[in-house]
């Protein structure tokens, strides 16, 4: 793979944190690349670091060590300020509870992020909106949606800014297998024009549509002889 | 609070909690939750006669004469699930005047959010009349109003808060009160913040909703849902995710928005929380129960 091909680098990363007289090492030396137009599955139990290594790759958060590169740039070294900036322009995050906003509607929930950049651009939500073929309900409210259809705006809306990287934190935990499959396949969709995507995931399933599944455990990538999560299926 | 008989009882059976409901409000409310307006609670006149006596003014006054928020009569929803026919509300009589703390009481599926989307014009009522801050939404000659006029009438008077909070897990406490306003152009975040020291948070304002105990974030909703000053507060078991410490901590906020004028209907299942308003309606398989 080409450097510039490159959307995250990680080598070495920690995330530590004190509690009390106790240092917790929420990340112990993660290391991952992600090229571009790759979709990986990170799988691992509640508490190995799949959240907190997305908190560090969508800038929510800074490693305590070690190194970040996100589209070629050290994220380590960015001010708190810039870190926000930056999150905008790269990254898109979806989560397991969709996170609309039950009062805005579909292109209103799609538009947010533009607004927030100062970029209203009403032809690209609708465009948006019809790449994740919800045309029909442009103007419903989230409440008349199905989940499915919810975690679709809220897809549209990480995708509006244009970032190169969507972060997905257990997107279809919500959602029957019909659903997934469907929501996979609009991943695939923006796969194809060069989105990389991270899926964090309890769901071996999910994380087997992938191209490519990392287990953590304990802050750091496993080898599958060390696997419990695919142990406990085979 | 001003319904049906039902509703009325409650308020006899209540004397002791019933505040102002009417009779000092001409008062426009967010002004004064930003003064930061103490002296709020001197403004209880509590006798039973001036509630009787507003009753029997409002019956067959105009909705908006008299500082009604929402006129609801015979409020019917109907959901069909592919055969079947489930009626969420069945003939629902309710008024809810400005200033006037109600809550609806009752289990799952005894249709408090149902009648919280119909007040907030979230959804459509099935038949009856139903009244939003002057404007008739449905009704016997009452036309159809497109989603454009229901989300500006929304936008214009009511704020939502939720149980799950429904904030930006991206954005900072500021940017999620704020952005309510963006729509329209007129973002204000030096007002966003003003709000967020109201609801005690002057020392969490650039922090993410991760960043903040669920208290906290239910806050940082309340802020959001005053940001458009509205007149009318709808809070859909607003406590569901906090502890008992935490949710009378909230509670007390909402007694302090509402003394200082602002209307708040809050959908419940909590017993404890129903003590303490003017009004509980109590909602049993969509009709109004004693």
């Amino acid at each position: 793979m080409y450097k510039e091909d490159l959307l995250i680098e990680a080598r070495d990363v920690w995330r530590s944190y004190t509690r009390g007289s106790e240092t917790i090492h929420a990340l112990a030396g993660m290391n991952l690349t992600l090229g571009r137009g790759e979709m990986i599955g990170i799988v691992g139990r509640s508490g190995s670091g799949k959240t907190t290594f997305l908190n560090q790759v969508g800038c929510l958060d800074k490693p305590t060590s070690g190194t970040l590169k996100i589209v070629g740039r050290d994220v380590t070294k960015l001010s708190e300020n810039e870190l926000v900036e930056f999150r905008r322009d790269h990254i898109g995050f979806i989560f397991q509870l969709f996170y609309l906003i039950p009062t805005l509607t579909v292109k209103e929930n799609v538009e947010m992020p533009l607004i927030f950049a100062r970029k209203r651009d009403p032809d690209k939500v609708m465009d948006m909106i019809k790449k994740v073929e919800l045309e029909k309900n442009a103007n419903a409210l989230p409440g008349q949606l199905n989940g499915g259809d919810m975690q679709r705006v809220a897809i549209a809306r990480a995708l509006i800014n244009d970032p190169q990287i969507l972060l997905a934190d257990e997107p279809t935990g919500r959602l029957e297998h019909k659903s997934r499959d469907s929501i996979v396949e609009l991943f695939r969709r923006f796969q194809s024009e060069g989105l990389g995507i991270i899926i964090a995931t309890h769901d071996l399933g999910l994380a087997q549509m992938t191209d490519r599944v990392i287990e953590l455990k304990d802050g750091c990538v496993i080898d599958r002889e060390e696997s419990y999560v695919f142990a406990e299926v085979e | 609070m001003v319904s049906n008989n039902t509703a009325v009882m409650d308020i006899k059976e209540k004397p002791g909690i019933i505040r102002s409901i009417v009779c000092d409000r001409a008062r426009s409310p967010l002004s004064r939750i930003l003064s930061l307006s103490k002296d709020a609670a001197t403004h209880s006149s509590t006798s039973s006669e001036c509630v009787a006596s507003v009753m029997s003014q409002t019956k067959d006054a105009p909705a908006s004469a008299l500082g009604v928020l929402v006129k609801a009569e015979g409020l019917v929803k109907v959901y069909r699930r592919g055969a079947e026919e489930i009626r969420a509300l069945d003939g629902v009589n309710v008024r809810v005047q400005q200033g006037e703390f109600v809550c609806l009481l009752g289990h799952s599926g005894a249709g408090k959010t149902t009648t919280l989307n119909l007040f907030g014009l979230m959804d459509r009522p099935s038949d009856g009349e139903l009244t939003v801050a002057g404007h008739a939404i449905s009704g016997a000659d009452v036309s159809f109003l497109p989603e454009a006029k229901l989300d500006m009438i929304r936008r214009e008077n009511i704020g939502f808060i939720f149980q799950q909070f429904y904030l930006m897990p991206t954005l900072s406490a500021t940017e999620n009160v704020d952005m309510p306003l963006l729509w329209s152009g007129k973002s204000d975040v030096e007002r966003s913040r003003a709000l967020l020291e109201r609801v005690g948070l002057g020392h969490r304002m650039t922090h993410r909703p991760a960043e903040l105990s669920g208290g906290e974030q239910q806050r940082v909703a309340v802020a959001r849902a005053l940001i458009n000053e509205p007149k009318l507060l709808l809070a859909d078991e607003p406590t569901g995710n906090l502890d008992t410490r935490t949710r009378d901590a909230i509670f007390d906020l909402f007694g302090e928005l509402n003394k200082e004028g602002l209307a708040i209907v809050l959908a419940t299942h909590d017993t404890e929380i129903a003590r303490r308003v003017d009004t509980v309606i109590h909602l049993q398989e969509g009709r109004i129960v004693d």
